[in-house]
């Protein structure tokens, strides 16, 4: 009886406690301790019953039942429960919620991304920098001719950054390095393009000077390309323009992230110079045939493998001029490059492994008067790399890299240099030279806060076979004023190794000091954009100058500014200027340099409406290049030829300046859902100036007449495009 | 006519809907008899609501200053209080500016709101799932502006749109924009494909995991709408009709619905 009556006391006293109405206060913080406003609070039971915290946090909530749970919970946090028996309801609860885990998907992509990508004075996109640019003709490395950044003075695709020789600077496919990246390059010097298939590209990363630390083997710049890494749909097209034909076969296998592109191209050169050889005085033919195949596939979840592999063969004919030797000049190559990369994301996305492969092999010979060369080149590069998110901050990127180089030359060269008619007499040059480059480096990325971010780096290499050990290091530091507006500072100490060529049949180890401040503007609509930059640089290291003299030492100040502004929905006009004051050394002598320039205009006006056309138009001016005067001329009995005489003042006179407007047209048509049509037109070089591009003389250097850049070419084609 | 359809569509959202109702009635039962709801919040509560109805009267009288007040007092209470959240409904407020703007052609105003409001929200720190969505949707709107630069948009909106979902699974309105982008991407450039996936996963899923009246709520109706959309356009008539009837039951004074019923009839 007692045990009956006991029972029913604590059921009714549990009953009165369960039912009685208590007010519970609490406080709801983020992980930082910060109050979270418009947090969810209510009775698991009874979701409806519910309240919200105020701006400072704090919630009320009045509870009937104290057995039951309360939760918490709020976008982006995870939710919260707490068992009210479990707490003492008349104190003030403390709730932290503690973030969802963070977005992998989200990391993966920022992991992706260079580390350095902060620092690269451009970022280019296929869609919009390259497709719609007016000077790029759907080619990756033409399209950075248009920045200030640029200084090419030779029309052909091979970068030349902020008054630098290209052979200081690296282009680089997926992190491996890609030497003489231009296809034709000897075709009179004009490399008119780039070995990379446009639709393989997703993004190019220009850094026009101090290239970051996480690649080797550049004093100069640095032109980061990115294969893409999601195919959208599935494509199929072909191609036919007035000096080509080709094809790309775009193709998902399982999904977006595992595809392959096939493409080929075969160029002639019938067509082209048939209907304008007055135009092309120089070229008798040319002919190409490429293949590329590209491949990506993800492995699991967290990993992906990409292969890019690569072959062309190359011929043409053409007129060549040197000292007081015109004739028939030409050269074939066979080239084959391989890229190949892995990446497997550790840690959640916070950590990348990478590990890059390339190899590449190339043989291209060369005739001209009594010269002939045959050349043999390797290329392997292998490459270990880490990026870890050490905090949410904080980024750091270490890795070792190794970059063999071996150049074998068969050559037969004129035993007087100047001395090139095929009856002349010649010299046997056979030699092979390689170099082994071991570097390690690290590289940091520091967002001191939202406004401040420090980047540092630091290379050196393992020194063999006689090389010096040297270190490359660098600090940049970014200012964001605010979305708009951002400065950088950066500055370092670089070294890289020049490529052997005919000239030059080694591996130089040059260096340069650099310094440069710049400014962007980036109107947060995207109608204007502004680039401006000073920057100072010191080159050290043997280079050739035209392949006559040696300089060991170059100056170079430079002022840019880049424009770029929308405006009336289908327009964009864009300008770039550059001031370039350059000195270059020979010992303690001084003189101008190649790139020593009052301006550089590049201007252009592109029209684009999607369901009419686009048009662009290109105008590009400068003074014209120094060269060296040959002030008269020398017989010389034995080799019964002239030797020139030059002028002491090295790059004394200059060129006339240079002038070039060109046209380009292209229009989308769609034929049905499957089926589409691209028709382009290019005009270049309008008004068929006559830029001055060399100097030439007669056979005794008493006259002189010129070779000028190419002038007024059409070219058109059609792009068949098919989505199956 | 997007825009007179989203018009009509606010008019009816603002109008009496019983079921509507009766959520937030129970909400404003369950919520509103507590006792912390401090002065400065109270601009927030039922802000969704607020600005649809201060775009109605807006259109009515033909006079911004109903939305214009309602973006000045949100910025003063940013001014106050620094949240995120704020930031999100001047967002979406400005989207809304935008809309009146084009009702009364005034473009340029338009897309200056549609900026700003993008900005807005690419300017905040850690964003959560809703103000991805939000991007998303300000970016797809922004591309009727951007002649050229559409294209370069057009990448953005799926993935603000993908990160908002991979942030929150159960936000209806991640899958609503994505299926949203996706439906107005062509086919050439692989559009169209994930259309029905994402707009079926929105409506299988409640407009808010716990009923709140400051954060938004919008979403499921505009993917049912959508998805009828899409299946008429596939010629799918009937899921056209079996979404048609399910959209129309949750919301049966959906004008957009609505609009649509003409379509189906004899099909």
């Amino acid at each position: 009886m007692k045990m009956r009556l006991l029972t029913i006391v604590l059921c009714w006293q549990v009953t009165i406690l369960g039912f009685a109405q208590t007010t519970v206060k609490g406080f709801v913080q983020n992980q930082s301790g910060e109050a979270v406003f418009a947090a969810n609070v209510f009775i698991k039971s009874s979701p409806t019953h519910g309240t919200t915290t105020n701006f400072d946090g704090y919630f009320e909530l009045m509870v009937n039942n104290l057995t039951d749970t309360l939760v918490v919970s709020y976008i982006a946090y995870q939710r919260q429960t707490i068992a009210l028996q479990l707490v003492d309801v008349s104190k003030e609860l403390t709730v932290a919620l503690i973030p969802s885990t963070q977005l992998v998907d989200e990391l993966v992509v920022t992991a992706s991304k260079p580390i350095s990508n902060d620092v690269a004075i451009t970022e280019m996109k296929r869609l919009e920098d390259v497709y719609l640019s007016p000077v790029a003709q759907g080619d990756f490395l033409k399209a950075i001719t248009i920045l200030a950044t640029s200084t090419n003075t030779d029309e052909t695709a091979n970068p030349s950054l902020r008054a630098s020789n290209p052979d200081r600077s690296r282009v680089v496919l997926n992190g491996v390095p890609i030497y003489n990246p231009v296809r034709a390059s000897n075709l009179n010097n004009q490399g008119f393009f780039s070995l990379f298939n446009t639709e393989i590209i997703e993004n190019q990363y220009v850094y026009a000077s101090n290239p970051p630390l996480t690649y080797g083997n550049t004093s100069a710049g640095l032109v980061d390309l990115q294969t893409q890494q999601k195919l959208n749909a599935n494509q199929l097209q072909l191609s036919t323009t007035l000096a080509s034909t080709g094809f790309l076969w775009s193709q998902q296998l399982k999904n977006k992230e595992t595809f392959f592109q096939l493409y080929g191209n075969h160029q002639f050169s019938e067509a082209f110079v048939g209907i304008q050889s007055e135009k092309l005085p120089n070229i008798n033919t040319f002919q190409t045939t490429d293949l590329g195949l590209n491949f990506r596939t993800k492995i699991g979840k967290n990993a992906s493998f990409n292969s890019y592999n690569y072959a062309i063969t190359e011929q043409f004919e053409g007129i060549s001029e040197l000292f007081t030797y015109k004739g028939l000049a030409s050269g074939n190559n066979r080239r084959f490059f391989t890229v190949n990369n892995y990446r497997c994301y550790t840690n959640n996305g916070k950590g990348l492994l990478s590990i890059d492969n390339g190899i590449s092999l190339s043989e291209p010979t060369y005739q001209f008067g009594n010269t002939q060369s045959n050349q043999h080149t390797t290329s392997v590069y292998n490459s270990i790399n880490y990026k870890w998110q050490i905090q949410s901050n904080a980024k750091l990127q270490f890795g070792i890299t190794y970059d063999y180089q071996q150049h074998s030359f068969n050559d037969t060269i004129a035993r007087y240099y100047f001395a090139i008619d095929p009856t002349a007499p010649t010299d046997l040059v056979s030699a092979t030279v390689n170099n082994h480059l071991l570097e390690a480096y690290a590289y940091n990325k520091w967002d001191i806060s939202k406004k401040w971010m420090l980047t540092s780096g630091l290379r050196t290499n393992v020194p063999n076979n006689g090389q010096v050990q040297h270190w490359s290091s660098q600090l940049g530091l970014k200012y964001k004023l605010n979305r708009k507006h951002s400065l950088l500072l950066s500055s370092g100490h670089y070294h890289n190794y020049s490529v052997p060529n005919f000239f030059n049949r080694n591996y130089q180890l040059l260096s340069s000091f650099q310094a440069a401040l710049d400014y962007a503007f980036a109107n947060t609509s995207n109608e204007t954009n502004i680039n401006a930059a000073i920057y100072f640089k010191e080159e050290r290291g043997q280079q050739t100058e035209d392949g006559l003299f040696f300089t060991n030492k170059t100056n170079t100040l430079g002022v840019e500014l880049f424009v770029e502004h929308y405006f009336s929905r289908y327009f964009k006009a864009t300008f770039a200027n550059s001031f370039i004051h350059q000195r270059i050394y020979q010992n303690e002598l001084s003189f101008k340099g190649n790139y020593d320039m009052l301006y550089f205009v590049k201007a252009s006006l592109l029209y684009n409406h999607p369901k009419l056309a686009s048009i662009a138009l290109t105008y590009i001016t400068r003074p014209g290049s120094p060269y060296t005067a040959i002030v008269g001329g020398v017989r010389d009995t034995p080799v019964a030829a002239y030797r020139p005489m030059f002028s002491t003042h090295i790059n004394g006179l200059n060129y006339r300046a240079y002038h070039r407007l060109d046209i380009s047209c292209s229009r989308y048509f769609k034929l049905n859902n499957q089926h589409a049509l691209v028709a382009f037109l290019t005009l270049n070089n309008v008004l068929d100036t006559r830029n001055q591009q060399q100097i030439q003389h007669n056979f005794n250097y008493t006259s002189t007449h010129f070779d000028f850049y190419q002038l007024r070419t059409l070219f058109f084609g059609l792009v068949w495009e098919m989505n199956p | 006519m997007f825009y007179l359809s989203l018009f009509l569509f606010c008019i009816v959202a603002c109008s009496p809907n019983p079921k509507a109702n009766a959520n937030i009635g129970m909400a404003t039962v369950a919520y509103n008899n507590q006792l912390a709801i401090d002065t400065p919040s109270a601009i927030l509560k039922g802000i969704e609501k607020n600005i649809n109805t201060a775009f109605v009267e807006c259109i009515i009288t033909n006079n911004s200053e109903p939305l214009q007040t309602l973006q000045t007092q949100l910025a003063a209470l940013y001014d106050q209080k620094s949240q995120n959240i704020i930031q999100y409904w001047r967002a979406y407020l400005l989207y809304y500016q935008a809309i009146y703007h084009l009702q009364t052609n005034e473009n340029k105003a338009a897309e200056k709101a549609t900026d700003k409001a993008i900005n807005l929200l690419s300017d905040l720190d850690n964003k959560n799932s809703e103000d991805y969505a939000l991007l998303s949707l300000l970016q797809g709107f922004s591309i009727q502006f951007k002649g050229m630069r559409a294209m370069f948009i057009a990448s953005s909106v799926k993935k603000n749109a993908k990160k908002a979902i991979a942030l929150d699974g159960a936000n209806p309105r991640g899958y609503f924009v994505y299926g949203n982008s996706d439906f107005y991407t062509p086919e050439k450039y692989g559009g169209g494909k994930e259309v029905e996936t994402y707009l079926l996963k929105a409506i299988a899923l409640p407009s808010q995991a716990v009923e709140n009246s400051y954060l938004p709520s919008w979403g499921v109706e505009e993917a049912y709408e959508l998805l009828v959309r899409w299946y008429i356009k596939k010629e799918d008539w009937t899921a056209a009709k079996q979404y048609y009837q399910q959209g129309i039951e949750a919301y049966p004074d959906s004008y957009q619905l609505n609009q649509l019923a003409g379509k189906l009839v004899g099909k």
